[in-house]
């Protein structure tokens, strides 16, 4: 990090840091294999990978958290009790309200979503862990997966009637023409939605904390004060943003979910 | 005498009872709901509706084009089909976004 | 980015499923039904209390208003025995006093019947103790002796006319 030789400028020597170093800011998405055991079914490579081992220590940690809390199962609760309670009764509360009761047998799934990104998304925050729900194939498939349900069950209860969701009631007959294309268009832009906006979420916001860190790194300890500063202003904003994208997926669900009940 | 002191007693203690109900009750039926819509989350919602709109729209133009052969026609057309989706979208979140503001308002006033 | 490298999507997918599944599971055996559970158990304990504490209240009541009701009669039945007591003892008062008026009564006519017939009798004995009196004091200034007949007429001419 000397600054004597070549006499390039620091922006150049800092870029060129940047490039070089383990600080590449998009580098932390690459998924790579771990161990040396390839897994091939059908020649699909199905290795473990560090996208794979996030998804389990994800899975687990929210599995382990919510027995340890509710392990005294106490009337009383205690702090970490509340929280477990406190997720169970806010995803209950956005099923009730957004739902109905009709919601009701969709609510472990729903639980289950929540649950695993809010627990991906603030895991992610730990330095040198690895973000899965920044991974838009990660959050596409949950997409297309909850997309793909939610039609379904639209059809089987409605039939061919759902089809009447991309004509708003009331609307001259002639208007059909172009607005059910575009009500089509609208509906299958939502998984493209739903996913893009955690991806992109949690894509930005690992990238703005490489970066930062990088500099805070570069700087060193003096010079990395200002970074540092705005690193802890960052990571605050980070975790909120961690918990409100794992809210917005979920809420969201639970709309589509009752477009497809009630149709509107 | 004893007697004035115990009905007293019984209907405060008939208030504090009500009382705890209601909360039951309200704890029961009452909607938890924590965060959503600062400006900038409300921002990046829209924007992301807007894009994926139109990105669909497009993406379907494409498609269409390349088995038909109309090049660029489809796209074109799909094009437009994406702009009014992506509106479509934007009018639609905002709505819900309207309205969860004012439902949180009207909550805050009963609060 | 790296996030469009679809080498990966395969193992990504494959991944995602299996843990999301298993996770899925774990939360409908394990997690959900604890959870849930105790929320629902609390719940119902919350309630079981306050139907209880209702029930407690409502006996209290109930326990009042028969304890206000055992005063009242009991209030009732002790004016009612002091009204009683109170009777008795006034007739009791009023025929003692009218017995005790009527031997009075009786006493009294009785002594006054007696002071007449003493009266009548002192004064029968006054006209003799006269008439002796007027014979001796006859004899005294005028020597002579007046017969008893003259000396009680006299006695009684005198009288009478002290008497008018």
């Amino acid at each position: 990090m000397a600054s004597d030789s070549n006499g390039g400028g620091i922006g150049e020597e800092l870029e060129q840091q940047v490039h070089e170093s383990p600080f590449h800011p998009m580098e932390q998405f690459e998924v790579r294999q771990i161990g040396n055991v390839d897994i091939f079914i059908f020649g699909l490579d199905l290795s473990f990978t560090n996208a794979s081992l996030w998804m389990v220590i994800s899975a687990v940690v929210a599995t382990g958290f919510l027995l340890f809390a509710m392990r005294g199962s106490a009337i009383v609760p205690t702090r970490l009790q509340v929280v477990a309670e406190g997720l169970y009764g806010l995803v209950a509360s956005m099923v009730r309200d957004n739902v109905g009761n009709e919601g009701r047998p969709f609510f472990p799934f729903i639980f289950t979503l929540f649950v695993f990104i809010l627990f991906a998304n603030t895991l992610a925050l730990i330095p040198g862990s690895f973000a899965v729900t920044a991974q838009i194939v990660v959050t596409f498939l949950m997409a297309i997966l909850i997309f793909v349900t939610v039609t379904v069950i639209g059809f089987m209860r409605h039939g061919w009637h759902f089809f009447r969701f991309f004509f708003p009631e009331g609307a001259p007959a002639w208007t059909a023409v172009i607005l059910i294309p575009i009500e089509v268009v609208s509906y299958l832009s939502r998984p493209i939605s739903l996913s893009v906006r955690l991806f992109a979420n949690m894509t930005v916001g690992h990238v703005l904390f490489k970066i930062l860190a990088g500099f805070v790194i570069l700087l060193g300890v003096v010079g990395g004060i200002l970074p540092l500063a705005v690193l802890v202003g960052i990571t605050a904003l980070e975790l909120l943003v961690a918990v409100l994208q794992a809210y917005v997926f979920t809420i969201l669900t639970c709309v589509y979910l009752h477009d497809a009940i009630h149709m509107h | 005498m004893k007697g004035p002191g115990d009905q007293e007693d019984l209907r405060s203690l008939e208030v504090r009872l009500e009382a705890a109900r209601q909360r039951h009750r309200g704890e029961q039926g009452k909607p938890r709901r924590l965060i959503d819509s600062n400006g900038a989350a409300a921002g990046f919602r829209v924007a992301v509706d807007l894009i994926s709109g139109l990105a669909v729209g497009v993406a379907i133009g494409i498609v269409l084009d390349y088995w038909l052969g109309t090049s660029p026609w489809c796209l074109i057309l799909f094009f437009f089909l994406g702009s009014g989706a992506a509106l479509m979208n934007v009018i639609r979140t905002a709505k819900s976004l309207e309205a969860e503001r004012k439902r949180r308002l009207e909550e805050g006033e009963k609060g | 980015m790296p996030q469009f490298d679809m080498s990966t999507a395969p193992s990504q997918i494959f991944w995602l499923l299996v843990v999301f599944g298993l996770l899925y599971l774990t939360f409908v055996k394990v997690v959900l039904p604890k959870v849930g559970g105790v929320i629902e158990m609390r719940s119902n304990k919350i309630e079981g209390d306050l139907a209880r504490a209702q029930s407690l209240k409502d006996e209290a009541e109930e326990a009042v208003a028969a304890y206000e009701k055992a005063l009242a009669a009991a209030r009732a039945e002790a004016s009612q025995i002091l009204h009683e007591a109170a009777g008795a003892t006034r007739q009791q008062l009023e025929a003692e006093t009218a017995t005790f008026e009527k031997d009075l009564n009786e006493k009294v006519q009785a002594a006054q019947a007696r002071i007449a017939a003493a009266e009548a009798e002192a004064r029968s004995y006054l006209q003799e103790i006269a008439v002796a009196a007027a014979g001796l004091t006859t004899e005294k200034l005028i020597g002579l002796v007046p017969s008893e007949a003259d000396a009680k007429a006299a006695v009684e001419r005198a009288t009478a006319g002290a008497a008018s």
